[in-house]
């Protein structure tokens, strides 16, 4: 079921109606259809055969925090009748022993079935077990790596005593699968989705209007953009031979770019706009990402929540963890900063490391998280010479042009790390990198093309593509300079925002029949 | 209120596009709207599916022979759900005896074309009462091809589907066509160029076949080779179901093609090809390969061929002639499986291929930039072929680069423009050629 | 060590990590991004430093970080456990 088809549209269309009509009689079971929803999007959408494994992972996210509460209670039943102090601390200590041991085993049983699902057949298949990597014909369930990672952070928050857990197995089940999430993110807190899931709304406070305005907005960057880029980028980068122009692999990278952004943020739109019109808000995962001013900055606005996931369960866990404050101490030694930073670069490391990983476990993506890591850690080692340097050669930071340097030279940084997280060979990844160097060879641009099978058809209707990435950049610029561009287009004369909506629609109807039908280049077949 | 209007502008924008792009005088309204016109008129025999058998059946010879009275309502692309909806619209206004259905292999390993569907259900709501209409685009929305796909929203702007080429002039004259007064039929004449209608929803182009283009010429070439679907497979069993329920005898036939354009899948095609005629034979309907039929019963000339895939006026008169025959056989009750090879002795057929049907050739330049040119031909098992490869310059001059031998490769001295011209022969021959392609070479 | 522990020793602290921002009246350093992550763990090795406690990972939550009092806040509790 694509997000932009009648089925989907019909099943929004009843759950909406289920959902308020339930919501008029009785609120306080409002939410009962929204689970109904979600497990019924799992499996219409996903397989039904792997709901098993999120129920799972439901059951035991849901009953870590119920035991470690039980066990908070007993710690204080105990220490209450302890007879001195010593005693106790040897209480508490030994509680909280315990506490760490359901909340390992938690996560080693969250983090297991993910790991078994993807990454034991690849694992199995670098090393030579394995005949391919699908070999064992594991089925993936829909949203694992989403669904797992939110639970964990529920696991993780509810150990450090953030909020009470939620004693009822099916309201945790529907903050797990909530069906917005479950195809691509957002990773959601349950101190921010979780009240919202569960408490009642009615029809009258959802911003429809603004919803569909997103929804629309997301579908054009998903078919407008990146449907239409994705065969073109394919047929380059499947075809790396060691003579490959690097004026194609520089076309073929940037067409990645507008592709990865649309499809990723696009569809992130659809399903936020989706959550909304249901009165529930998701995290916002994209903050216009090429408008970073550093490599660091991007990974603030690009796949926000993975983001901070990583900085609150793992970068700041690992950096003040005591062997890394004792490495901090070690080096301030050797100086201040370095003090301070070194252990927040490795730190760093490690998070690009995962980052790597849950992307994939073949080497070229790790190859790409730690490119990410190596690059942020070397830009906060160095800041101290930068600031020198750009006060000696007396730039001035704060300007408008140094603000726009800044932003294509992340762009440049985050374009070269695109290398090894599209070209799915290492070494094809570093090949592409030389020829962009040593055999740029624009002249053998369209001959090259032409031999790996771009058709000339698919050049010139990137046409539409070009027409839809000009239409996004101009509202990213206008959403950077804080101008709300879906209220201002809302209170446009009817008859215009009429026609502006037919423009939109028509061209995403033209993508959308060019990507998914005219493949053969049959666009005028005439039937 | 302010709703009201914004929907109003975009209905009233998408009615405009659809007037304007969506193109006039498609081959499917052609169809419809001759269907039409014959509602009066007894039918007793269709010919449903896509473009091949479109072209490969000329009613009228068929009803000379047979007595019968048959109507062509195959229409480009067409896919195998729409050849179902077209065989049951005749059944119910018609009461049809018999009907043929026309496939190639792509017909049950291609994906359906959305736009052909629009096409076609446009082209039957056309003159439908408006519920009919509704219900019709209704049922192609949620149908399995559409419901789960963007397609199922962007069809409701069909002018996305099937339209003209969208630069001024031809918009322009769209709109002049569909103005004009001229009838489908008229503008479809208008607008495929070289296409005559000659009848009974029959129209045919006279075009012929260049054997050099060959490569460029296969099926496998244009849209890749797959498996069969088992969704296609499914809907040719729901076809013959709905044809036994009511009666019909059911004829799948696979339209005649040059051999190359069968050879060229290799193994693939006796392997998949009996899995649709184990389908059509567990269905109680008749299954006949028009490239297996013994030459006596048919065999196809050179210049039958509009292309790799169609036949051409003369080839469907030629065809239809010899396929009304096998209908006779059948309606006298033999088995018409004994007038063809069969695909567990796909090798009697390969044996049974006398001539060359093409030749084509592939370039390798190596690390050093010395070229080689590779010749291959799609021909019988026991023909043996000889080449000879021709340098020809940019001023048509040309030198021998290696005279006739069995040697189906040849090196290009460095430095050689032009184009490479590869010809191929049956051994004892004395012609320059049976047969011969051209490789261009790089600059 | 307790008569350290006032907001302006915080606020000199927090302007050695990283200058030109207006800690006395910003509650929302962390929310309107002002600090990031690599900010906060230099000012949780400063608080280290200065204040011989150590922040555990659980404490770093925005709530704790987005203006100089609640850091304070923090800092007066974890010196109180920690006594």
């Amino acid at each position: 079921m694509d997000l932009l088809s009648l089925s989907f549209v019909l099943f929004l269309a009843v759950s909406l109606a289920a959902y308020y009509l339930v919501g008029r009689i009785c609120s306080r079971v409002q939410w009962l259809v929204l689970l109904a929803a979600s497990l019924a999007f799992y499996c219409l959408v996903g397989r039904w055969q792997t709901l098993a494994y999120m129920l799972a992972c439901a059951a035991v996210t849901w009953a870590a925090p119920l035991a470690l509460a039980r066990m908070d209670a007993r710690c204080k039943e105990e220490r209450a009748a302890a007879p001195d102090r010593a005693a106790r601390r040897a209480v508490k200590a030994a509680w909280a022993r315990r506490r760490r041991a359901v909340l390992v085993a938690a996560l080693l049983a969250c983090f297991g079935i993910l790991a078994y699902l993807k990454y034991w057949n690849v694992l199995l298949y670098e090393v030579g077990l394995a005949a391919s990597p699908t070999s064992l014909g594991l089925l993936l369930p829909l949203g694992i790596s989403f669904y797992t990672f939110q639970s964990v952070s529920y696991v993780v928050d509810a150990y450090n005593g953030r909020f009470e857990p939620q004693g009822n197995f099916l309201k945790h089940l529907l903050f797990v699968s909530w069906f917005p999430q479950v195809i691509q993110g957002p990773i959601n807190r349950y101190a921010d989705l979780g009240p919202q899931l569960l408490e009642g709304h009615s029809a009258k406070g959802v911003p429809v209007r603004r919803s569909l305005l997103r929804f629309g907005y997301g579908a054009l960057k998903k078919y407008a953009i990146a449907n239409m880029l994705v065969g073109t980028i394919d047929k380059i980068f499947s075809n790396v031979t060691p003579d490959i122009p690097g004026s194609v692999v520089v076309f073929g990278i940037l067409l990645y770019s507008a592709q990865q952004y649309g499809d990723f943020s696009g569809g992130i739109d659809m399903v936020e706009a989706a959550s909304s019109l249901f009165g529930v808000d998701m995290a916002e995962n994209f903050r216009r990402p090429y408008f970073s001013v550093s490599l660091a900055d991007f990974w603030r606005r690009w796949h926000i929540t993975l983001g901070t996931w990583m900085r609150d369960y793992v970068f700041f866990p690992f950096a003040v963890s005591r062997p890394m404050r004792a490495l901090g101490a070690r080096a301030s030694r050797l100086g201040e900063h370095l003090g301070r930073t070194l252990p927040a670069c490795v730190a760093n490391l490690l998070v690009f490391l995962i980052v790597g990983l849950w992307h994939g476990a073949e080497p070229h993506y790790v190859a790409w998280g730690l490119y990410n890591g190596v690059v942020i850690a070397l830009a906060d080692l160095l800041a101290p010479a930068f600031r020198r340097a750009n006060a000696a050669l007396r730039v001035d930071t704060g300007s408008r042009a140094h603000r726009v340097l800044c932003v294509a030279r992340t762009f440049l940084v985050v374009n070269v790390g695109w290398y090894f997280d599209r070209i799915y060979d290492f070494g094809d990844s570093l090949l592409c990198l030389r020829n962009t160097l040593t055999n740029f060879a624009p002249q053998q641009f369209f001959l090259w093309l032409a031999q790996v099978g771009v058709r000339d058809s698919d050049l010139k209707f990137m046409v539409f593509t070009a027409v839809a990435c000009a239409f996004v950049f101009v509202v990213s610029l206008l959403q950077e300079n804080d101008v709300d561009v879906d209220g201002h287009i809302l209170r446009w004369n009817c008859v215009v925002r009429g026609l502006f909506y037919s423009a939109v629609l028509g061209l995403i109807v033209i993508t959308s029949f060019l990507t998914q039908n005219a493949a053969g280049g049959f666009m005028y077949a005439n039937f | 209120m302010e709703t009201l209007v914004v929907l109003a502008v975009i209905v009233a924008v998408d009615a405009l596009c659809s007037f304007a792009l969506e193109q006039y005088g498609s081959l499917s309204s052609v169809m419809w709207s001759e269907y039409r016109a014959a509602a009066g008129e007894s039918i007793d025999t269709v010919v449903v599916g896509s473009s091949t058998a479109q072209r490969a059946f000329d009613p009228a010879v068929l009803d000379a022979t047979l007595g019968t009275t048959t109507f062509s309502m195959a229409t480009p692309a067409q896919p195998l759900d729409d050849s179902y909806t077209a065989a049951k619209q005749a059944i119910e206004d018609h009461h049809v005896r018999r009907v043929i259905l026309g496939v190639d292999y792509e017909s049950l390993s291609n994906e359906n074309w959305a736009g052909s569907h629009v096409a076609f259900a446009r082209a039957k709501m056309d003159g439908e009462s408006l519920s009919q209409a509704v219900a019709d685009y209704w049922k192609l929305l949620v149908s399995p091809a559409f419901f789960g796909r963007a397609d199922s929203l962007c069809a409701l702007f069909p002018w996305g589907y099937n339209h003209v080429k969208l630069d001024p002039g031809s918009v322009v004259a769209n709109v002049r066509e569909r103005l004009s007064g001229d009838s489908t039929l008229e503008a479809a004449a208008v607008v495929n160029g070289g296409w005559t209608y000659y009848g009974n929803g029959y129209g045919n182009y006279d075009n012929v076949i260049d054997y050099s283009l060959a490569r460029k010429d296969t099926s496998v070439a244009i849209h890749g080779l797959d498996d069969f679907k088992e969704t296609c497979l499914d809907q040719v069993a729901s076809i013959a179901r709905l044809c036994r329920e009511h009666g019909v005898q059911l004829v799948v036939v696979v339209t005649p093609r040059p051999a190359f354009n069968v050879l060229v899948y290799g193994e693939k095609y006796p392997e998949q090809m009996a899995l649709l005629q184990q389908v059509t034979e567990q269905e109680g309907a008749t299954f006949v390969d028009a490239n297996l039929l013994h030459a006596e019963t048919y065999s196809p000339q050179d210049a039958d061929f509009g292309d790799g895939e169609h036949l051409n006026r003369d080839g469907a008169t030629r065809f239809s002639q010899a396929f009304a025959g096998v209908l006779q056989a059948l309606d006298a009750g033999q088995d018409v499986g004994t007038l063809s090879y069969s695909y567990d002795n796909w090798d009697q057929y390969l044996a049974s291929i006398h001539q060359i049907s093409a030749v084509v050739s592939r370039l390798d330049v190596d690390g050093g930039g010395s070229a080689t040119v590779t010749a291959q031909t799609y021909t019988g098992t026991d023909v043996q072929v000889e080449y000879r490869f021709l340098l020809v310059d940019k001023d048509g001059g040309t030198t021998v680069l290696q005279d006739w031998s069995s040697s189906d490769s040849c090196d290009v001295p460095r430095g050689s423009h032009g184009t490479v011209m590869v010809c191929a022969r049956q051994v004892g021959s004395a012609s320059d050629y049976e047969r011969y392609c051209v490789q261009e070479l790089p600059h | 060590m307790d008569d350290d522990l006032t907001l302006d020793h915080m606020i000199e602290l927090l302007e050695d990590v990283k200058g030109n921002v207006d800690y006395e009246n910003c509650t929302t350093l962390v929310d309107d991004r002002v600090l990031d992550s690599f900010d906060i763990l230099s000012i949780i090795s400063s608080i280290n430093d200065e204040f011989d406690v150590s922040v555990p990972a659980k404490d770093i939550v925005p709530d704790n970080f987005n203006s100089a009092q609640a850091m304070l806040d923090m800092v007066k509790r974890l010196v109180d456990e920690e006594g």
